[in-house]
């Protein structure tokens, strides 16, 4: 877990990296992996909202539902049909959205 | 996507629009984006497209002054909520700067990229986005009807059909029977019927707890089966039985004046106090007079961008298509939705479209405090949606009522959730 974690950070780097040169235009390959959370995760509700919450953590719980450390009714079966990558890209868009609006 | 560059996509457009079209993308006046349908799909369309590409001129148009879903509508059939509950109204919409027309979309004219409606007005495009859910078939089983939908109601749209089912329940006597009679594949809502066997149940189970539920099933299994039987046996012991369409559940035939569904070549006749019949279905009328079905009544997509294999420049959404292994979902309609909407942005900027990932998860209500939910994550391989292998999946049958009761609470959160990423 703890090598994942580290491979999580290096690729938001990147990602991060990549965001910023891209200025105005949209994240779109965040967004056609996670907006779908958002279907459930949406500003204001009752299952937590996603937008604005730091990468890393976001990362690291997906990883604990896709390897069962970490417990939930859905979120374990969502979750693992996402690879690594994956993971970075979505914690990345998350992470980089406003949070309310 | 990922092979249409902009160059494909002006190709396409010009095909489909002539030179004006081209002309106007080339001196970068805002595209124009007509969505017909606000429900889960064209809404979530329409806000997404907005949101992605503020530039973008998007107009939806929905007949209804506000759209009452489906999702959620057998609560108020088993008197657990008001069709307030289901409703939703337009200004989320317009503050995000969509253009609601409502009026009803009449004809396409792909050639010249325009939209008819049926007040007259004609909407020009360069993209369009059908997505008007389905039609039910009143041509598909002998006696079912345009005047038997007011006798045995399908309640498989929302709205007065919702409310008359409900009326006829609470009209019933005690010691009575319903009867409900789902359709075979595919159809919108696979688990749909049996949820509101369950919810009907609760409501019978206080009010008349002498009625019986009969479930005379065109299909020999359905959705969730193991996870609804285990919650039935536990809250309504003997109170729903269910009819398996080779064993007999095969309606073939209706009479609406008499309650009565025929099954088994005339053999059998089932009287109901209260019917449910719930026909087979095809994709909403606009997607047929538009040329977008094919002969199975649904409409065949590329499964990267949801755009029609049949009409150029037109992407069709939600129940309506053919969506590979997805259901026929409001949250299907939602995430297909997303997808097609970067799809259309990242045409227009000349960019490919990323790998995308589709999901869906139905919640089904046994009782108000008891959800179950089947999951799944999509993406596109050999040309097809399927499922991602090793993920998704139903509720485990071995999970105690804590875990139920946080699943009810969850579908709750859920539907609040979804209506807000739908409608803003
Ligand atoms: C009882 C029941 C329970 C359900 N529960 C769930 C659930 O828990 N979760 C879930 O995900 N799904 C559920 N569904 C399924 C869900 O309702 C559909 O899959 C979903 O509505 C499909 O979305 P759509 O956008 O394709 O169509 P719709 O939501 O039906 O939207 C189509 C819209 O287009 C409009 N329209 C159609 N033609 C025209 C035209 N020519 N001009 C203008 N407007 C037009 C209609 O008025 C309508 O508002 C349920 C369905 C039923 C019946
Ligand atoms: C079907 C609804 C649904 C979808 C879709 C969904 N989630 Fe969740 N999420 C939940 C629920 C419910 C929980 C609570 C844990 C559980 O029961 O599984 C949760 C919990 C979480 C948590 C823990 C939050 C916290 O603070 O405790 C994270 C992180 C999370 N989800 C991320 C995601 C991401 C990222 C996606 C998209 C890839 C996503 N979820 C898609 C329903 C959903």
């Amino acid at each position: 877990m703890k090598r994942r974690v580290i491979l999580f950070c290096a690729t938001l780097v990147s990602l991060a990296a990549r965001t910023a040169a891209a200025g105005d235009s949209p994240d779109l390959a965040g967004f056609v992996l996670g907006s779908a959370c958002l279907t459930c995760h949406a500003a204001g509700g009752a299952i937590a909202p996603l937008e604005g919450r730091e990468a890393v953590g976001l990362a690291e719980q997906l990883d604990g539902f896709r390897d069962g450390t970490r417990a939930g009714t859905v979120m374990p079966r969502l979750a693992r049909g996402l690879d690594d990558a994956q993971i970075a890209r979505i914690a990345a868009w998350l992470a980089a959205r406003e949070v309310s609006r | 996507m990922s092979a249409l560059t902009r160059r494909h996509f002006l190709a396409r457009a010009g095909v489909a629009l002539g030179a004006t079209a081209l002309a106007r993308s080339a001196f970068a006046a805002p595209a124009r984006i007509v969505v017909i349908g606000a429900g889960f799909g064209g809404a979530t369309c329409a806000r997404y497209l907005r949101e992605l590409d503020p530039t973008l001129a998007v107009t939806l148009v929905e007949r209804e002054r506000t759209v009452a879903t489906c999702p959620f509508s057998n609560l108020v059939i088993a008197g657990l909520a008001g069709m307030d509950r289901i409703a939703h109204g337009f200004l989320g919409l317009r503050a995000a700067g969509v253009e609601v027309v409502h009026d009803s979309a009449v004809a396409v004219d792909a050639a010249r990229g325009e939209v008819r409606l049926a007040g007259g007005r004609r909407l020009g495009y360069e993209r369009l986005v059908v997505a008007p859910g389905i039609e039910l078939r009143l041509d598909a089983v002998p006696g079912y009807d345009a005047a038997a939908v007011s006798a045995m109601p399908h309640a498989w749209q929302a709205g007065a059909q919702t409310l008359l089912l409900r009326r006829q329940l609470a009209a019933m006597p005690d010691g009575g029977v319903v009867l409900i009679a789902p359709p075979g594949e595919p159809f919108r809502c696979p688990p749909g019927p049996y949820e509101r066997a369950s919810l009907v149940a609760h409501y019978l189970a206080r009010h008349k707890p002498r009625a019986k539920i009969l479930i005379l099933d065109a299909k020999d299994g359905f959705s969730k089966q193991a996870l609804f039987e285990q919650g039935w046996a536990a809250r309504y012991p003997g109170m729903i039985e269910w009819v398996a369409g080779s064993q007999g559940g095969l309606v073939e035939r209706v009479e609406p004046a008499r309650g009565v569904l025929v099954t088994e070549s005339g053999f059998t006749e089932h009287r109901g106090d209260v019917v449910n019949f719930i026909p087979p279905q095809r994709a909403g009328a606009i997607a047929q007079a538009a040329g977008l079905a094919d002969e199975s009544g649904w409409c065949p997509v590329d499964p990267r961008d949801f755009a029609s294999t049949r009409v150029p420049g037109v992407h069709v959404l939600g129940d309506a298509a053919q969506a590979g292994a997805m259901p026929k979902s409001g949250f299907s309609a939602n995430s297909q939705a997303k997808i097609c909407a970067a799809a259309i942005v990242a045409a227009l900027r000349g960019e490919t479209l990323p790998a995308a990932l589709w999901t869906n998860t139905c919640y089904s209500l046994v009782a108000p405090d008891y959800g179950i939910s089947v999951a799944a994550v999509y993406r596109v391989d050999n040309g097809t949606i399927n499922a991602v292998p090793g993920a998704g999946g139903v509720s485990p049958l071995d999970a105690g009522a804590d875990f139920r009761r946080r699943e009810a609470n969850y579908a709750r959160a859920w539907y609040a959730s979804i209506s807000r990423d739908t409608w803003g």
